[in-house]
């Protein structure tokens, strides 16, 4: 220090104390724990809101709110709409809200964010759609940190799968892929196939796969046979990918939640 | 002859079909044309056409195939696209019809099933867009067709490169040799 600014120190120390105390500890505004995933299968169209609700509930926790936010088709058949303003309770740990692809798209492209200061909850939230309605919006494929892609352990699954994983590595360059295998757990072939499978991805798309483990869908009496290493899906502090939009989604949840039970999220919140 | 259980059957297939690609392009109007029921529909731009077939892709020729595809390209518009949908479809057939058009895309349906609300649906089961990989001439001068994929597309990069299907095929291989 120069011996002006010293002088300048011992100054403003005589005019006021506020230059004498030693600084407070000002909180440190952490950064919420937000992640977006996904949950999808070439081999299950039509069942994304039950792979989804499936992985959610083996990662959702007490302490921290995990939501299912399902985008729809408004042409779509045989699914309710679920009143935007009603999270619906999946669960003790899990609440599911719902919106039209339109909606996602105008609350991704022109929302701006919350500018009233309020730090958003942490928060994992699945994002369920189907596939081939990425045609609606396929920037939606933005939003993700994690894709599950569950997968037959055939060629065609395979190829399939790839393509998805080609798709979102090209429109999502941070977009961390993860893969399950339908069937009974067998090991040794499990591993040779996702092993051999895992060199291909990375060589051609420079990705890492994440392997999850088997989902024997046709088990639902045994909770489908699940042997899943689900530990690698949990927000992990030292690699978040901040986004607005991300963000914005979050934000969208919970103001849902807000609206629907004051009192509950308060309470969560404290 | 048709026997009548057959038209029926077609006829669910057909209405379901259609009922799905409306959901699929919510933006569009598919035409109801009786005329071309229970094979083929369009949107009312002219934009999008499906054609239905109710056997498998492989009791087709390629030949028969391209020359359907043709048939339709003549009453189609340069931008619009085409739906293939058969019950089965033959992953061959298509690598084969690779650069016939970069507008196609395959469909395999599953059913028509009845569902809870009595009406009769059917399930997509598998998609495939055919697009052209993009080739270096070949030796003596030949030349492959060349399309050029628009680029804003989600689709567009699901395309597989001839090396990612070499890389595909073998790993195929080896999972049928157990």
């Amino acid at each position: 220090m120069s011996e002006d600014a010293k002088k300048l120190v011992r100054g403003l120390k005589d005019i006021s104390p506020l230059f004498g105390a030693p600084p407070e500890e000002v909180p440190v505004r952490r950064s919420p724990e937000v992640q977006v995933l996904a949950v999808s299968s070439p081999d299950c169209e039509g069942d994304s809101l039950f792979l989804n609700t499936f992985f959610a509930s083996q990662i959702a926790l007490p302490e921290k709110p995990c939501s299912l936010v399902s985008v729809l088709s408004r042409h779509s058949k045989g699914v309710p709409r679920v009143e935007a303003s009603a999270p619906e309770r999946f669960g003790d740990h899990l609440r599911r809200c719902a919106l039209y692809w339109d909606e996602l798209r105008d609350l991704i492209e022109t929302s701006s964010g919350d500018r009233s200061g309020t730090l958003l909850q942490s928060r994992d939230i699945f994002l369920d759609f189907e596939y081939h309605h990425l045609l609606h919006f396929e920037r939606a494929l933005c939003l993700l940190d994690k894709w599950v892609l569950l997968l037959k352990p055939d060629a065609e699954s395979l190829t399939e799968g790839y393509k998805m994983m080609k798709v979102g590595h090209a429109l999502n360059p941070q977009l961390e892929f993860y893969v399950a295998v339908a069937g009974k757990a067998e090991e040794v072939k499990g591993g040779m196939l996702i092993g051999r499978f895992s060199d291909f991805v990375l060589k051609q798309l420079d990705v890492s796969l994440g392997w999850l483990g088997w989902l024997d869908l046709a088990d639902p009496e045994h909770h489908f046979s699940s042997a899943l290493h689900v530990e690698s899906l949990s927000f992990r502090p030292w690699d978040p990918k901040p986004s607005l939009q991300k963000f914005v989604l979050a934000q969208w949840v919970e103001s849902l939640e807000k609206k629907s039970c004051p009192g509950v999220f308060q309470e969560a919140c404290s | 002859m048709i026997a009548a259980p057959e038209r029926v059957f077609r006829q669910e297939i057909f209405l379901s079909i259609r009922s799905s690609i409306q959901e699929l392009h919510a933006d569009k109007v598919i035409l109801e044309d009786v005329n071309g029921a229970p094979f083929l529909f369009k949107s009312k731009d002219a934009q999008i056409w499906a054609r239905i077939f109710y056997r498998s892709m492989r009791d087709y020729s390629v030949e028969e195939l391209q020359e359907e595809i043709r048939k339709l390209w003549v009453l189609m518009p340069n931008d619009a696209v085409l739906y293939l949908f058969y019950p089965e479809l033959d992953r061959q057939q298509i690598l084969k019809m690779n650069g016939v058009s970069d507008r196609l895309s395959f469909f395999e349906y599953a059913g028509p099933c009845a569902t809870a609300s009595e009406k009769a649906e059917i399930r997509i089961c598998k998609w495939m867009p055919s697009w052209v990989q993009k080739t270096d001439p070949l030796p003596g001068g030949e030349t492959r067709l060349r399309i050029a994929v628009p680029s804003d597309s989600f689709l567009t990069v699901s395309c597989l490169t001839r090396e990612e299907i070499a890389g595909l095929s073998e790993l195929s291989l080896d999972l049928s040799r157990g």
